[in-house]
């Protein structure tokens, strides 16, 4: 696949993501000051991701990382970004000579380069998170507005490249060592700065929306910048003939899975491999334009010791298509691996609001 | 590149878009505010002890500051900062004795005005500095007559030679006292001397040049655009998908008050975002008219300007009627449409 991840925030919470080392699948948070996930902080009150982010030079922030499956020679990350005013003087705490970090590109815990924003509000690329720079824009962003910040890097210690797009626009590139550990790759994208919990009074709030990750290799398509794209959200609002779980309570299944933040008070259940649930979905809230991707989320734990397996399933005219199986633990995680760039039934390209197709869950093993 | 690098009067928006203009903000806890209080004529920036304001501006090695200031109590205060990114090559400071001082970013005063200013009353200074570790200039005017004339001084703090924001505003913590910005010019090194800045704003539509769609229940297209402050999505014009290439130009209003004198620069703000998804941007445009030998047949396209999903201001400075290539006049102000056009 090139379309590795993306994200919305949508259908979460800040516990999901901070509380017993990350329930998120591969999206977990190292440093989880200050980190919030609310309607408040997206594009067009849609849900985004709030950090206090700073420095490298500054103690207190928060950062989400994302886990990637396989290791990258270059990977394309895109999100909406802005920049909120503090409410206090930077000055004061001395952050304000420092840059602010958005995207580090990671192998296991080393930073290869990282895309930060500086105190004139340029761009600027750097070899690993602190090392030399790369790259500084003459563009500057203003503080209060959302940017679709792309950020695309060749790992190398002798023919690293990279290019730094805005709203479509290139606006830096260049080239150097992007290279820090002693392997050529990236496995791992972190939004905000890394770092323990300190004793900062003072910083800068960064929000994000949107966010996908490519890689450029394997597939033909989405291999490269794909531009401002808009990610939501769609939670059951119906059940489907076919219903085969058991609901924890009373005889209606999508009433157990629709929650806007996982509640796991209601939820359906199944002992039986086959089994499988179907339901409908609301409708997109921007019908127009291409589907690039669909991803399946399913908020789920095993009961007891053993192999319990799920996958999501899409259903369009009777025929249904899976995803990879997802194995449980007795902790409840998102599993979401499945990015389908095209509907599985067919292969074909997703209908543009996604009319007549059912998504659901399989007991797969 | 061109000697003006950025004007504003503060007339035609609101506090809350400060940031869709300036860069960015920072208060303690009162945020800077855009105020009939803190203008000459007009609005004006009122920023209490603790707020300030933030433009940033291309990289340059010698920048001036002109602007209208007052103040409301004497206290030793920054009132605007040269940096290279996070760090203070130099600064103005008002000191409580009255006199402005230039500082260097580590404390060292420079120099000292002889004027000594009083409160509640406007002047309008110029801060001049060219950064450099030994062969540094600064020069302070008020209201256009020389205060200091500083050559081989060290105005540089950080590695580099250079400034690329212009911060108005004291940064330490403070209750009381306030002070009054407005019409600021920032160029890479003109002295301009005393300047005012007017607001124009559309006031009727230019046949054949209409071309997106009026959303919001204005009556026409210049209606559409012609806040005092920007309302957004509440009344706007829209260029459907299919419309690229699409042209409004407007009328405008005369200057309301022609003072004399030559006149640096005009501006053309717009006021713009885009949609979800694909690149869009448009080109700020100039229609001038037949004044100063322009044929009054000919519209002028920038260069293109590329938007976000955020309401913001895209702006573009003319230094010269593109029309004759001479200095603007009133007369070919008030001739002049203006507009956008449509370009991805």
């Amino acid at each position: 696949m090139s379309l590795l991840h993306i994200e919305s925030f949508e259908g979460y919470d800040r516990d999901t993501v901070i509380l017993n080392g990350g329930k998120y699948e591969n999206w977990m948070s190292e440093s989880s000051e200050d980190l919030v996930i609310s309607n408040s902080y997206g594009r067009n009150s849609s849900t985004g991701l709030r950090l206090f982010t700073n420095s490298y030079t500054f103690t207190q922030r928060g950062s989400v990382t994302r886990h990637l499956n396989g290791n990258y020679d270059t990977i394309i990350v895109g999100a909406a970004i802005r920049l909120d005013n503090p409410n206090q003087s930077l000055e004061f705490t001395g952050n304000v000579t420092s840059h602010r970090t958005i995207f580090a590109l990671a192998d296991g815990s080393t930073i290869q380069a990282a895309l930060s924003i500086t105190p004139s509000m340029r761009l600027q690329v750097t070899q690993g998170e602190s090392g030399s720079v790369l790259g500084r824009s003459t563009f500057y962003l203003h503080t209060g507005i959302f940017y679709y910040i792309e950020f695309k890097c060749l790992v190398s210690n002798t023919a690293g490249t990279f290019e730094v797009k805005v709203d479509g626009i290139t606006r830096l590139t260049g080239g150097g060592d992007t290279q820090m550990s002693a392997d050529q790759y990236i496995n791992a994208i972190r939004l905000g700065a890394e770092g323990a919990f300190g004793t900062g009074s003072s910083g800068r709030y960064v929000r994000f929306d949107d966010v996908y990750i490519a890689n450029t290799t394997v597939s033909t398509v989405y291999n490269d910048f794909i531009g401002d794209v808009r990610i939501e959200g769609l939670r059951p609002i119906g059940d489907r003939l076919t219903k085969q779980w058991v609901p924890s309570s009373g005889t209606v299944h999508f009433d157990m899975v629709d929650d806007l933040t996982p509640d796991t008070s209601n939820y359906i259940t199944s002992g039986t491999i086959g089994d499988i649930d179907l339901f409908s979905v609301s409708s997109l809230l921007t019908p127009a334009g291409s589907i690039l991707a669909v991803t399946p989320n399913m908020y789920a734990r095993k009961t007891n010791a053993g192999v319990a397996r799920i996958a999501a399933v899409v259903n369009r005219a009777g025929t249904n298509a899976f995803g990879e199986d997802q194995y449980l633990t007795q902790e409840n995680r998102y599993h979401y691996n499945d990015v389908w760039v095209k509907n599985p039934i067919d292969n074909s390209q997703w209908a543009s609001n996604l009319s007549s197709i059912y998504f659901g869950i399989k007991k797969s093993g | 590149m061109p000697s003006v690098v950025w004007f504003d009067g503060f007339d035609h928006y609101a506090s809350a878009g400060i940031t869709t203009k300036w860069n960015m903000l920072w208060q303690q806890s009162i945020a800077p505010i855009i105020s009939l209080t803190a203008g000459r004529k007009n609005y004006g920036l009122l920023l209490e002890w603790g707020a300030n304001v933030h433009k940033s501006i291309p990289d340059t090695g010698t920048v001036t500051s002109g602007f209208a200031f007052r103040f409301t109590e004497l206290q030793n205060k920054r009132i605007v900062a040269f940096r290279d990114e996070g760090v203070v090559q130099v600064y103005l400071a008002l000191l409580d004795s009255g006199r402005l001082a230039i500082v260097r970013g580590d404390g060292t005063i420079l120099g000292l005005s002889s004027t000594v200013l009083t409160a509640l009353k406007f002047y309008y200074i110029e801060f001049n500095a060219t950064i450099s570790n030994s062969t540094g200039v600064i020069q302070l005017r008020i209201g256009g007559a020389s205060e200091l004339n500083l050559t081989l001084q060290d105005t540089q703090m950080s590695s580099n030679a250079r400034v690329n924001m212009v911060s108005f505003g004291e940064m330490t913590i403070n209750t009381s006292g306030a002070m009054h910005i407005d019409d600021v010019v920032i160029t890479n090194g003109a002295l301009l001397g005393p300047q005012k800045i007017d607001v124009i704003r559309p006031n009727g539509g230019v046949p054949g040049y209409m071309q997106m769609e009026v959303v919001g229940g204005a009556g026409s297209h210049y209606q559409a655009i012609n806040e005092i402050t920007p309302d957004s999505d509440t009344s706007h014009l829209y260029s459907q998908s299919a419309w690229r290439g699409s042209v409004v130009f407007s009328e405008y209003e005369n200057i309301a008050e022609a003072t004399g004198g030559a006149i640096p620069a005009i501006a053309v703000h717009t006021f713009t975002r885009k949609e979800y998804g694909n690149t869009r941007g448009f080109s700020n445009a100039l229609f001038p008219g037949t004044v100063d030998g322009a044929s009054g047949s000919l519209q002028y396209y920038n260069d293109p300007l590329y938007i976000e999903t955020d309401y913001a201001y895209h702006s573009d400075i003319y230094e010269t009627n593109p029309g004759t290539g001479g200095t603007w006049s009133v007369g070919s102000i008030n001739a002049l449409k203006a507009g956008f056009k449509r370009y991805l």
